[in-house]
């Protein structure tokens, strides 16, 4: 019966052992690779991810097998008359269980994050669609920056705040940029545009559906923490990938410097800025970066030291 | 919801309106107070000219003042928007505010201890000006 019960618990040995050494195989290989070349990396990026996906696809048939040998689905059978039938059944129950639970909560998820973060975001801070009404010159430049990267019109919403911050949302075909009061008040007219042409980037390299992506990706692999740290890196990845491409939509490097400065001394905000920093693609989110590899956004200084590059 | 005195969390021990605030949040206040009304900018401004503070903090902390409702702000729109910070309530009102709240607090926990260090503070001994602060004291006390 031992070697019974030792054949099926070895499985889920196996899945987080061989999906963690995956991951940190890729993530060797990795840290080898030209770091510039973001685009290239944020394919590879998903491979240990992937990877822990597959093992745990490659497990599932074998609790399905199980349920087929069984000649009578009969829950007094399974519990009274044969404990170690019994017992292979509840593991494969509880695996399945898992499996199901943990693909419907990735795809959710991943789906809720990609369709409704602008939405939660906007009841968050009671945002309203500005246009040039309010923002005058400055809306116009933004929809210059938008054709330039080659995109629709975004809609631009104001955010209720003196806390200086921006996001974005959406894809190529739905563009949503989110800008704070805080902004423009803190920011002179050249920061501003260079902060929002980081967003602008952003949209224009599908970010928020690779980031809905990883984040799915991140669950199903059933929360393995190489899958955390590789999902940190991607998010890295893309934020120095917004920071050079927006330098150039914006044309003015040293702006996106002293923007990325100043809004660097912003204060941590509890619930709010948690939730910007997990769902949105915000352009300065410091909660997480003292937490080195799991730090969805670059450290500040590796970032200037790349746009001085450009400058 | 917050209620009208949810910033009111009193501190016996630090000085001055470090009592009820952070140090940044007093010395903002006082500057609000002193120019009436500014917008981000000139409050960082004129709060440079007692002590240093980046400008993306002050605009943070005025957040949070807004949030306790301590300051009111209007949006100014054309050409990038702003806001235009006032004082909610003036000093005289904030402090009275302080006063009333902590008097009632003490007077609701300790009341015997709270009146009678009151009346040995006061040097009180006439026992019909004594009858009459107990009168008061209960009717602030039950407001």
């Amino acid at each position: 019966m031992l070697e019974v019960v030792r054949g099926f618990i070895a499985p889920y040995v196996n899945v987080i052992f061989i999906s963690t050494a995956i991951s940190a195989i890729s993530l060797l290989t990795l840290r080898a690779f030209n770091i510039d070349a973001y685009r290239a990396r944020t394919k590879l990026l998903f491979l240990p991810l992937a990877g822990s996906l597959l093992l745990a696809l490659w497990i599932s048939p074998s609790c399905f097998a199980h349920y087929l040998s069984m000649d009578v689905v009969d829950p007094a059978h399974i519990i009274c008359r044969d404990p170690t039938f019994a017992y292979l059944t509840w593991v494969c129950t509880s695996w399945v269980g898992l499996i199901s639970f943990s693909y419907t909560a990735s795809l959710a998820l991943g789906a809720i994050s990609y369709y409704y973060g602008g939405a939660i975001a906007q009841r968050i801070y009671s945002a309203d669609e500005v246009d040039d009404e309010e923002l005058g010159q400055l809306y116009d430049k933004i929809i210059d920056m938008a054709d330039k990267a080659g995109i629709l019109d975004p809609d631009i919403y104001l955010l209720e705040s003196s806390t200086p911050r921006t996001f974005s949302y959406g894809g190529h075909g739905w563009p949503k940029i989110y800008i704070s009061v805080g902004l423009m008040e803190v920011l002179d007219e050249a920061e501003v545009l260079a902060a929002i042409g980081h967003e602008i980037a952003h949209i224009k390299n599908s970010d928020t559906f690779l980031k809905s992506a990883s984040l799915s990706l991140k669950i199903a692999s059933l929360f393995n923490i190489v899958g955390f740290i590789v999902d940190s890196m991607l998010s890295r990845d893309r934020e120095f990938l917004a920071d050079k491409e927006g330098a150039e939509l914006s044309g003015n490097p040293r702006a996106l410097i002293s923007a990325l400065i100043k809004l660097s001394a912003i204060e941590s905000e509890g619930l709010s800025g948690l939730v910007t920093g997990t769902l949105s693609l915000s352009m300065f989110s410091d909660k997480m970066s003292k937490f080195g590899i799991f730090s969805r956004h670059p450290p500040l200084d590796e970032r200037v030291k790349r746009l001085l590059e450009l400058a | 919801m917050t209620s009208d005195t949810d910033w009111l969390d009193f501190q016996p021990h630090k000085q001055d309106l470090g009592k009820v605030l952070g140090d940044l949040e007093a010395d903002i206040m006082t500057t609000i107070w002193s120019i009436k009304s500014g917008d981000v900018k000139t409050i960082h401004r004129e709060l440079n000219k007692e002590r240093k503070a980046a400008v993306t903090t002050v605009a943070t902390v005025l957040d949070r003042l807004h949030g306790k409702n301590l300051v009111q702000r209007e949006l100014v729109k054309g050409a990038g928007v702003r806001y235009v910070y006032s004082p909610a309530l003036t000093r005289n009102q904030f402090d009275s505010t302080i006063v009333r709240n902590v008097f009632k607090g003490l007077f609701e926990s300790f009341g015997e201890s709270a009146i009678s260090y009151l009346v040995q503070s006061t040097g009180i001994e006439d026992r019909d000006a004594l009858e009459e602060l107990r009168t008061k004291l209960e009717k602030i006390k039950d407001e």
